[in-house]
């Protein structure tokens, strides 16, 4: 068991690696084992409003008259698994698109990446928009959805450009003399070698997932019933706490995003210096 | 010419078909989403009467519901120049409505993407040059920490402490309200400072991204081998940092400025909208709630566009000023 | 930030200053070619600028979008920001929200009905003149009306529909004559939907597609200039009703109200005409020179219900649903006190001898979670294992469409999604676009829905949205804003009597309409959001508080301490 915690620490290469990885344990387990932590129920609109920090609120109330801590610890869940989720879907998708178009090229690559690049023109926004009004409701799992089916463009384009240097390998002629069959070599051969450069992209684009969820969630396109970040930002914003001299209710949001962001960064830099290291400077 | 005639029609030859499949989605895309924007006014501002819709309709020119037809007076439109009328905006023309937005965005969204890529250069080479120093260090660090922060908290921040507690900028705005009545050297001092907060929010949250491209790039160019042999030669360490170094590190980095060049017109939504901020980013976001076709077109046109040629751009440049680029 | 060395900042300005001279360089040249017929006014400003430390000039704040000032044409419903119209030109009378009553602006005094009811005749005031020197004559009043009979799409209030105007006429050279088909007592209240546009510059011009960029009025300001940041008004020292005491008005342009709110705190914005980030307010009060005017208003904001849908078929939920709702924390936590109890009977409490204010505070219609599940219960709900009510394997359950973009809206959605579920109400949230949710109201094709109900200043108007000749079956668009679907004979009955019947039977036919619209709650009201103006009075004095007072008739009194 410890031998077991020993590997999986060492598995975060280097001082920031390790620092990343015990930010993101602070968060994982807020994520988990926030209802329990959470001083008062969620959404509770009871306590008079903008009250400053103190002992039985440490970070006041807000304008509803709600904690502004609990509402952090309940909102702590949905941004995380907004990110975990819609980065694993993000993932999913960029690798897939990347190696296929990497691996095949030709007309599959082309086309493929032409997708890629109408995709890029379009923006982003606006195609979550549109997209919103086609889904049943608009809880967290769309937000997930609607953020996992868009963002994975620029990973497509790493993956190919990954890939199409990996194809040139000994290893996957040698794969091919032996006769394996593309996606054999695609998923069986080229996938765990470009693993790392995939991990350092999914960290990145679980970042651009939760600072996503927090953009819509201030344009007014999350899910309100629900808690995370974004809306408590969004109403802060909304609600001019900046007026009321409310620094509780705007700082922890914004702090929260940015160190779980942060978490997530340092561990993918380890993660491509290492890599870095082992291949002498390959280019990414 | 170190490429043929080939490459060039080719470029251009794809850069006109993604036009015109842009510019078809550009039409398509709006339309996909449920509501009319006639009845929509119809009810907001005459009491939900269809005959008002209706004669909405015909003026907008969506009386005859075949996208078809639409779809051809929309291109043939197009062809003469013409973006066409917008609705929440009726009766002026979305060209209007672009020109006025445009110079705000170009002025403020580009002055930061290039002085953000200036500065990242700057501290990027000069990070990548000693690296694991002290200043490395801390500018990798702070990077990391900036590009994790949302940026329309940044532009909430800074407003709240350099705009309402110490009063050094304006609340919003992107030029005084008396702006008609100044001369011309009051203007321009009037446009900076209300410029000067959104552009420097926008460097803040870009920065980062440019200081660890570059630092890495450099890092890779500094391990060649001719620059061992510049040190050899006993170059003065300026000369190779900045003639033989950062001009190589700044290559690949080329096609990123491109790229991010293409989307200024895209522009920052956000920050505008929290700086009070007239541009296209507003502009296009009103538009898509209020299901302004034309307007919302001609946006994506504008945006299509510019991120075309910028590629273009990019690929017809970049042979030319790296050599070492294979042409296939 | 700690940039490299000083050489990079030298850099750096150097990069900034050649940039914003090129964007100076743009938006110079687009407003140039958009104030070209305005050189005339320009040069004489900045001919004289050492007299701008004389001027008195009030800034008013107000969420002005780039789309809303394409165009100064009052006939057009897009491209513009109404309130502009009140200050540079006039109707005949103006409705004042306050009282609400009639203010004669460009008529003489209250006009008067003839014997059979079917003609209203106003006389004008012709003192009037228009800001480029030319008398008003009636022959433009008579150009205002009949264009909007000439221009179906400009005929927003539907003044020549239907048994309304037939004819309008001069009598003399200073009377105007309202020929009606058929009774129509609420003609005064349209009268001030329409604003009089000089007939010798209009003429010339389709007026439904007349853009004004030089609006030409008989209202108390006069258009100066417009930028990115401000509408410029200068003072009309010709107004026929006095001129103002204030040299220039400037409306201040913002895109959000939290901003404008933050302006107003700084003194940079002396008032709006009602735009305001609601939670400050206490806030802003807690400054003794801050002051907030409040009147109820026109705007309802209510969960619509579709009365045609399961579940909502039966008056029971509807009420159980009404009751549900907690309106005083709603007002408290969500509007900071700002807005008005809304009426469940309907009626605005602005009519104040026509409304049932007493329907406010009954306690039958307040927030009762027991009285309300006591309601579900006697009518054979039964709750099942998830809490959820149910009747015939058919359980309580409906989609909840909220308009996107409105972060303080959704959260008074979630709170009251929150308290239905305390009712045992399961709902499904959608955030939809404006003109989405516009189309799901007119189709029907929603459950309930969260929006602001709006109608005319005509207590008759307000009431008529329940009428069923103002609804279609689910499925076909409605022909008016009876969104809910509700039918009632006898609500017909009460309204199409009430629509020619004098002030006393009219009053007794409301109070009958209200009574059976709380009983049968086709819609939960949530509050009345009418008027919540917040103005500054240490730099500015004399707001005639009987009227909004940033309202062109207030601000012309407005004067410097």
């Amino acid at each position: 068991m410890k031998k077991m915690l020993k590997a999986c620490w060492n598995a975060f290469p280097g001082v920031k690696g390790k620092l990343g990885l015990v930010i993101l344990l602070f968060f994982t387990v807020i994520a988990l084992f926030g209802t329990w932590v959470a001083p008062y129920p969620k959404n509770f609109i009871g306590f008079d409003s903008w009250l400053p920090p103190s002992v039985s609120h440490w970070l006041g109330t807000d304008s509803y008259g709600q904690d502004v801590l609990s509402q952090m610890i309940y909102g702590t869940r949905t941004s995380f698994w907004v990110g975990i989720l819609a980065g694993l879907i993000t993932t999913v998708i960029g690798v897939t698109v990347g190696i296929v178009a990497g691996f095949k090229g030709g007309w599959i690559e082309e086309s493929l990446m032409r997708i890629v690049d109408l995709f890029l023109i379009i923006p982003t926004l606006a195609l979550m928009i549109i997209l919103a009004s086609f889904l049943p409701s608009m809880g967290t799992m769309s937000t997930i959805l609607i953020i996992g089916s868009l963002s994975w463009l620029y990973m497509g384009r790493s993956i190919r450009s990954q890939t199409m240097s990996e194809r040139q390998s000994g290893y996957v002629e040698a794969a091919r003399m032996v006769g394996m069959k593309d996606w054999e070599i695609m998923f069986k051969e080229i996938l765990p070698n470009i693993t790392p450069v995939i991990l350092a992209n999914l960290v990145l684009v679980t970042t651009q997932a939760v600072l996503a969820e927090a953009g819509l969630s201030f344009l007014g396109l999350g899910d309100p019933t629900n808690v995370s970040w974004g809306t408590i930002l969004a109403l802060a914003n909304a609600n001019n706490a900046v007026l009321f001299h409310a620094w509780w209710w705007i700082l922890p949001p914004g702090l929260a995003i940015a160190f779980f962001c942060f978490g997530f960064i340092l561990i993918g830099n380890g993660i491509l210096e290492k890599y870095r290291a082992n291949r002498g400077n390959a280019a990414l | 010419m170190r490429y043929n005639s080939v490459y060039l029609v080719k470029r251009i030859g794809i850069a006109l078909v993604t036009l015109y499949v842009a510019v078809t989605l550009n039409f398509l895309l709006p339309r996909l989403m449920k509501g009319d924007p006639a009845s929509a006014l119809a009810s907001e501002k005459a009491l939900g009467s269809q005959e008002v819709a209706n004669a909405l309709k015909a003026q907008f020119g969506l009386d005859n519901p075949s996208l078809w037809y639409q779809y051809a007076k929309y291109i043939k439109q197009l062809l003469h120049g013409n973006l066409g009328v917008s609705y929440a905006n009726f009766p002026s023309p979305v060209a209007d409505v672009m020109l006025k937005a445009l110079p705000w965005t170009l002025g403020t969204v580009l002055t930061a993407t290039l002085l953000s890529y200036l500065i990242g250069w700057l501290i990027g080479i000069r990070g990548a040059w000693k690296p694991g120093s002290l200043f490395d260090n801390s500018t990798l660090f702070s990077s990391f920490f900036l590009s994790s922060v949302p940026f329309f908290w940044i532009a909430i921040i800074f407003i709240m402490i350099f705009s309402f507690y110490l009063g050094w900028f304006p609340l919003g705005q992107a030029v005084d309200p008396a702006y008609d009545s100044f001369a011309w050297f009051d203007k321009a001092k009037s446009v900076l400072y209300h410029a000067f907060l959104p552009v420097f929010t926008l460097i803040i949250a870009t920065l980062a991204g440019h200081i660890l491209v570059l630092r890495n790039n450099l890092m890779r160019v500094l391990s060649e081998d001719y620059m061992l042999l510049a040190k050899a030669k006993g170059l003065r360490a300026s000369r190779r940092k900045y003639m033989y170094g950062a001009r190589n590190a700044l290559l690949p980095s080329f096609t990123g400025l491109m790229t991010s060049l293409g989307h200024v017109i895209g522009g920052a939504i956000t920050t505008e909208i929290v700086f009070s901020y007239p541009g296209v980013g507003m502009v296009t976001f009103n538009a898509i709630l209020n299901h302004d076709f034309p307007l919302i077109q001609g946006s994506f046109l504008c945006i299509a566009i510019s991120v075309i040629v910028c590629n273009l751009i990019a690929d017809l440049v970049y042979p030319l000023i790296d050599p070492r680029v294979a042409l296939n | 930030m700690k940039w490299g060395s000083r050489k990079t900042s030298v850099m750096l300005f150097s990069a900034l200053v050649v940039l914003v001279g090129v964007l100076n360089g743009c938006s110079n040249s687009s407003s140039s070619s958009q104030s070209g017929t305005n050189g005339q006014t320009d040069t004489a400003s900045s001919s004289k600028p050492a007299s701008k430390g004389d001027t008195v000039v009030y800034h008013l704040g107000e969420t002005v979008n780039p789309e809303q000032v394409t165009n100064f044409n009052p006939f057009l419903a897009t491209g513009n920001w109404s309130p502009f119209f009140d200050y540079v030109f006039d109707p005949l009378y103006y409705f004042n929200p306050v009282k609400g009553e009639l203010v004669p602006r460009l008529a003489d005094s209250e006009g008067s009905w003839s014997e059979d009811n079917k003609t209203y005749t106003v006389k004008l005031n012709m003192e009037a003149k228009w800001q480029d020197g030319t008398p008003l004559t009636i022959d433009d009043v008579l150009y205002s009306f009949n264009t909007l009979k000439d221009y179906k799409v400009l005929d927003r209030y539907q003044l020549w529909g239907e048994g309304r105007l037939q004819e309008v006429t001069a009598q003399g050279s200073d009377t105007v004559v309202f020929k009606l088909s058929n009774t129509f007592p609420s003609l005064p209240f349209y009268l001030t939907t329409v604003y009089i546009v000089p007939k010798h510059q209009f003429e010339k011009e389709d007026p439904s597609q007349f853009l004004n960029k030089q609006p030409i009025g008989t209202g108390p300001f006069k258009f100066k200039s417009i930028n990115e940041s401000a509408i410029v008004l200068d003072k009309n020292a010709d107004y026929f009703l006095g001129a103002p005491n204030i040299d220039q008005l400037f409306v201040d342009r913002f895109n959000n109200s939290s901003t404008l709110t933050l302006a107003l705190e700084k003194g940079d914005v002396q008032g709006s005409t009602g735009t305001v980030a609601m939670p400050s307010v206490p806030k802003l009060l807690e400054n003794p020179v801050n002051k907030l005017q409040v009147y109820p208003g026109l705007n309802t904001f209510s969960v619509i219900m579709n009365n045609e849908k399961p579940g909502l078929k039966d008056s029971a939920v509807r009420r159980a649903i009404q009751l549900a709702i907690d309106r005083k924390s709603l007002i408290e936590k969500g509007e900071s006190n700002g807005v008005f109890p809304a009426n469940p009977g309907f009626l605005s409490s602005v009519f104040s001898d026509m409304a049932d204010t007493g329907l406010i505070d009954n306690a039958a219609f307040a927030y009762n979670v027991n009285e309300a599940t006591k309601l579900l219960e006697s009518d054979g709900y039964k709750k099942n294992s998830k809490g959820i009510y149910e009747k015939d394997g058919k359980k309580l359950s409906f989609t909840y469409h909220m308009a996107a973009n409105a972060p303080a809206q959704n959260k008074e959605g979630a709170m009251i999604t929150e308290w239905l579920k305390n009712i045992g109400v399961e709902t499904t949230v959608k955030l939809v676009t404006w003109p989405e949710l516009t189309k799901l109201l007119m189709s029907g094709d929603y459950e309930l829905l969260q929006n602001g109900l709006q109608t005319p200043p005509d207590p008759q108007a307000q009431l008529e949205i329940f009428h069923s000749k103002m609804t279609a079956p689910t499925g076909e668009n409605t022909p008016g804003l009876n969104y809910m679907r509700f039918r009632d004979p006898e609500v017909d009955q009460w309204l199409d009597q009430a629509s020619s019947a004098d002030a006393a039977t009219r009053k007794e036919l409301y109070q009958k309409v209200q009574a059976r619209i709380s009983e049968q709650a086709p819609v939960a009201v949530m509050y009345n959001v009418g008027g919540h103006i917040p103005y500054r009075t240490d730099q500015f004095t004399n707001y005639n508080e009987d009227l909004p007072v940033t309202s062109a008739l207030s601000l012309m009194q407005v004067k410097k301490k």
